[in-house]
């Protein structure tokens, strides 16, 4: 049976998953499972190593994250976790922003969390899952029960649309929970929302379970003994096949397919990020790319124009023509100008071009900011042309 | 000022004979020493009667019929002290504890409470004899003359303020604590009285004794500006007894308890205190046959729901205690130590339901652990932790704590798990039980509900892990039983773990 594992943490989300992307990645592919939403705790700092894992083994890596939010439906201090996955590149920027924001206000590490209101001001281009443990649903079924669980399910179709939410079930062979997949299931049906079975993965394999208990213990500053049921009950959080999840979602086959389903919405990847540097000003009749020619022709003619050796000039022509030619090929001549010519202003103490970028520093973020070419603009620029 | 001297006569005789009547009825000798050079440290008056004498050594001492050796022992003595500290203690904190023999209290500001300077002093008197303690009392305006004033008398001896030294003018030197040099002088010179030396010329004795001759000569006149130095030593609630020779029936220690717990709260009491804890030593005579114990001390402690000075009570504790938890050999020695607390006073809400007496209930619960052991007795409660039988049992206190509401997000039936588990035979079809017997009766699996895995303790070596099912078994009678079995996932065995209600 074809499955797709929509929720999913690794070692990213910090003591609270024991495997790295790459291995997940690994035993997604061992079990034939197609794609992988991992969704880290307030982050996608996994998601680069997933994505990169995934390509080379031919899979999908779906991206999102778990957002820590403190619900004021519920009452004082509720805190629960709203599993997003990204559908579109506005999801993915509503969902970097949405993170950025309450990171930004964190007192402590890990300790932030966004208000529902930041949740509906991003939802778009977001998909929302019902969550586990921590999620809204059960926090709300624990609180108020199916009445109180369906509210809160509502408010959510209300703010990512009946098509962005779906009612995540899991099964890890636990009583409670399957009482509570049984509250949830209802909801979905009385509110016409798709199911969709996930395993709630925090580690490839059973036997890394033993790691999840570690970390844990590491996470709650205590022993294993004083971690008590905050362990890991059983070892039933691992990647599981599709075969398995069918068989365990036997009586609701729906909510399997639909993870197939969902997985073939969510289009966006992270080689999709279309990310635009920023745009140098040139002036009128030139492109970005012919301006930063003619500058470092400038600046070459400067730096080796006369008296030099002839050897040495035509080495660093042709070091200059590929680098130029990089750039041209990479899209890059925005930001090697705005470097380049910064980086020449402030060695000069002036600008190229009032309002220019200011920034030397940024310099060093950029990679590809090439040392000839920076070289040879700032000799332009500090000749006084 | 007014000073109380607290002087016990022949303190080692009285420290060694004090938690036993029955010896110190008859004449006894107490001896020290390493062997051979045993020799008797302390008598009793029946045995000076018997003219034996302090320093004849053990052989000779044993030659009196009818008296009794006893060994010096250090420990009896240190209770013995702790006894007279506590007795002090009642009357007065200032107190200095001078030797193992002698106290001093400042008595200054008791007349308001207990009258005269007489009077104070037979109320302190009283209550060493309660201790089994025989004391002297001397009362001064100074430290010293009280000290010598008790060391004279015979029982109590107030000394008028400015007439100390016609008070004392017959007390023997020896009392001074004279070095031998000091002393042969003044034996020489024929002085032998506190009078003799306090009228001798005051420039003459300093040119024949020099400074320490006239230091003497203002004791013995009255003449002391010495200041009370109160100490706080550790209080240690601990007394006990050795046995001439082993004891094996729980009657005698019965008795034996009886007097030690006596003393123990008449010291407790005289401080404002209560017995939290209960600690008892025994040594056990391991050389006899058939012994059970492998140790040789046996110790138990009792904690007892309420701070108490209730012998009674105590005593029957440790007769339940001992009963639960034989020492298993017959018993050498025998030590009680209270863990001291302070009573608790609790006035009861007016709409508070009335509960049992605690001191009763304790014994019920002592009661109720000998017949089913001690740890089938208490409350059960929750222990955070994945085990398959997650509580354990504590002390059963009543209203200790607030029994909270359950959080489930469902019905919970209860489970009334067998103890132990019973074993069963399942036969399962498609992964699921189909058939299970157990009890020697075979069911058909009506309706089944799991697995549930749980495990847990991975780390140690009491790991575990089961799956479990909820299960409508049918009997061939049609009769119907909603059961939990199991499979244990390291033994691949089957169990049923409980029926539900």
């Amino acid at each position: 049976m074809n499955y797709v594992e929509l929720h999913a943490r690794s070692a990213f989300s910090f003591l609270e998953g024991a495997s790295l992307p790459e291995t997940l990645a690994e035993v997604c592919a061992e079990q034939a499972i197609p794609a992988i939403g991992l969704l880290d705790r307030d982050g996608v700092y996994g998601s680069p190593r997933m994505h990169m894992a995934a390509q080379k083994l031919g899979l999908r890596a779906h991206v999102g994250a778990e957002v820590s939010l403190d619900d004021a439906l519920f009452g004082e201090a509720a805190r629960c976790r709203y599993p997003l996955l990204v559908e579109t590149r506005t999801g993915y920027q509503n969902l970097c922003r949405l993170i950025t924001k309450y990171k930004l206000r964190e007192d402590h590490k890990g300790k932030g969390s966004a208000a529902f209101s930041e949740l509906e001001e991003h939802a778009v281009g977001l998909v929302c899952l019902t969550g586990s443990e921590e999620g809204p649903l059960t926090e709300a079924l624990r609180r108020g029960g199916y009445e109180e669980g369906r509210r809160s399910v509502e408010r959510l179709v209300q703010t990512f649309g009946p098509k962005n939410v779906y009612v995540e079930l899991q099964r890890h062979r636990n009583r409670g929970q399957e009482a509570r997949n049984k509250a949830a299931v209802a909801i979905a049906r009385s509110l016409h929302l798709p199911l969709l079975a996930t395993n709630g993965v925090s580690y490839a394999t059973p036997r890394e379970r033993e790691i999840q208990d570690v970390l844990t213990s590491i996470r709650l500053h205590t022993t294993l003994e004083g971690a008590g049921t905050s362990l890991q009950g059983n070892a039933e959080r691992y990647l599981r096949s599709g075969k398995e999840m069918g068989l365990l979602f036997s009586d609701l086959p729906e909510a399997i397919h639909n993870t197939v389903a969902l997985s073939d919405r969510l289009q966006f990847q992270l080689k999709d990020l279309g990310y635009e540097l920023p745009r140098y000003p040139v002036p009128e009749g030139e492109t970005m790319m012919s301006f930063l020619k003619e500058r470092t022709r400038e600046g070459f003619e400067r730096r080796y124009g006369q008296g030099r050796d002839r050897n040495l000039k035509e080495r660093a022509r042709q070091q200059i023509e590929r680098e130029l030619a990089l750039i041209e090929k990479l899209e890059l001549a925005d930001i090697s100008s705005s470097c380049g010519i910064s980086f020449a202003s402030a060695k000069s103490g002036r600008s190229w071009r009032k309002g220019a970028v200011q920034q030397p520093t940024a310099l060093c973020a950029i990679p590809s900011a090439s040392p000839s070419l920076i070289r040879s603009a700032w000799i332009c620029c500090s000749s006084g042309s | 000022m007014l000073f109380a001297c607290v002087y016990v006569p022949n303190f080692i005789a009285q420290a060694a004979a004090r938690l036993d009547p029955v010896v110190a009825a008859s004449p006894f000798a107490v001896v020290a020493g390493t062997p051979p050079q045993v020799r008797v440290v302390a008598l009793n008056a029946k045995a000076k009667n018997k003219r034996l004498w302090i320093g004849m050594t053990k052989t000779e001492a044993e030659a009196s019929t009818g008296t009794q050796i006893l060994e010096r022992s250090i420990k009896l003595e240190a209770s013995a002290h702790g006894a007279l500290l506590d007795c002090t203690s009642r009357f007065s904190p200032h107190c200095e504890d001078v030797a193992d023999d002698t106290l001093i209290l400042d008595v200054s500001e008791l007349s308001k409470l207990l009258g005269t300077p007489t009077q104070i002093a037979k109320s302190i008197r009283a209550q060493a004899r309660n201790l089994s303690l025989y004391i002297r009392v001397g009362i001064a305006g100074n430290i010293d003359s009280a000290i010598y004033a008790a060391r004279t008398t015979k029982g109590i001896s107030i000394l008028p303020f400015g007439k100390e030294a016609e008070f004392l003018k017959d007390a023997p030197l020896d009392i001074l604590n004279l070095s031998p040099k000091i002393l042969e002088t003044l034996t020489r010179w024929g002085i032998r009285t506190f009078g003799q030396l306090g009228t001798l010329p005051e420039l003459s004795l300093s040119e024949r004794l020099g400074q320490e001759g006239l230091r003497l000569q203002q004791l013995v006149r009255g003449q002391s500006f010495r200041t009370l130095s109160p100490t706080s030593a550790p209080v240690s609630f601990e007394e006990g007894t050795d046995f001439d020779y082993p004891v094996e029936d729980p009657e005698s220690l019965a008795f034996v308890f009886h007097r030690l717990l006596e003393q123990l709260t008449i010291r407790l009491t005289a401080r404002a205190l209560a017995a939290g804890q209960l600690h008892l030593s025994l040594e056990l005579d391991l050389a006899v046959d058939d012994v059970k114990a492998t140790e040789r001390l046996f110790t138990r402690t009792l904690k007892l729901p309420v701070p108490t000075v209730d012998t009674k009570l105590l005593l029957k504790l440790l007769q339940l205690d001992l009963e639960a938890h034989s020492p298993g050999a017959p018993v050498l020695k025998v030590a009680l130590r209270a863990e001291p607390m302070r009573p608790r006073i609790v006035q009861e809400g007016i709409f508070v339901p009335k509960g049992p007496e605690p001191q009763r209930l304790e014994v019920t619960l002592a009661r109720l652990r000998k017949l089913v052991g001690e740890d089938r007795v208490g409350s059960p409660e929750l222990i955070d932790r994945h085990l398959p039988s997650p509580f354990r049992m504590v002390k059963f206190a009543p209203g200790a704590q607030l029994v909270k509401s359950s959080v489930a997000s469902c019905r919970q039936a209860a489970l009334r798990i067998f103890r132990p588990n019973a074993p069963a035979r399942v036969e399962n079809v498609h992964g699921a039980p189909h058939t299970v017997a157990f009890d020697g009766v075979r069911y058909r699996v009506t309706q089944a509900s799991g697995p549930w895995r749980r495990s847990g303790e991975w780390w140690t070596q009491d790991r575990w892990g089961r799956d479990e099912w909820d299960l409508v078994l049918t009997a061939q009678d049609d009769r119907r039983l909603l059961v939990r079995a199991y499979r244990d996932l390291l033994t691949r065995q089957w169990y049923i773990d409980g029926e539900y209600d």
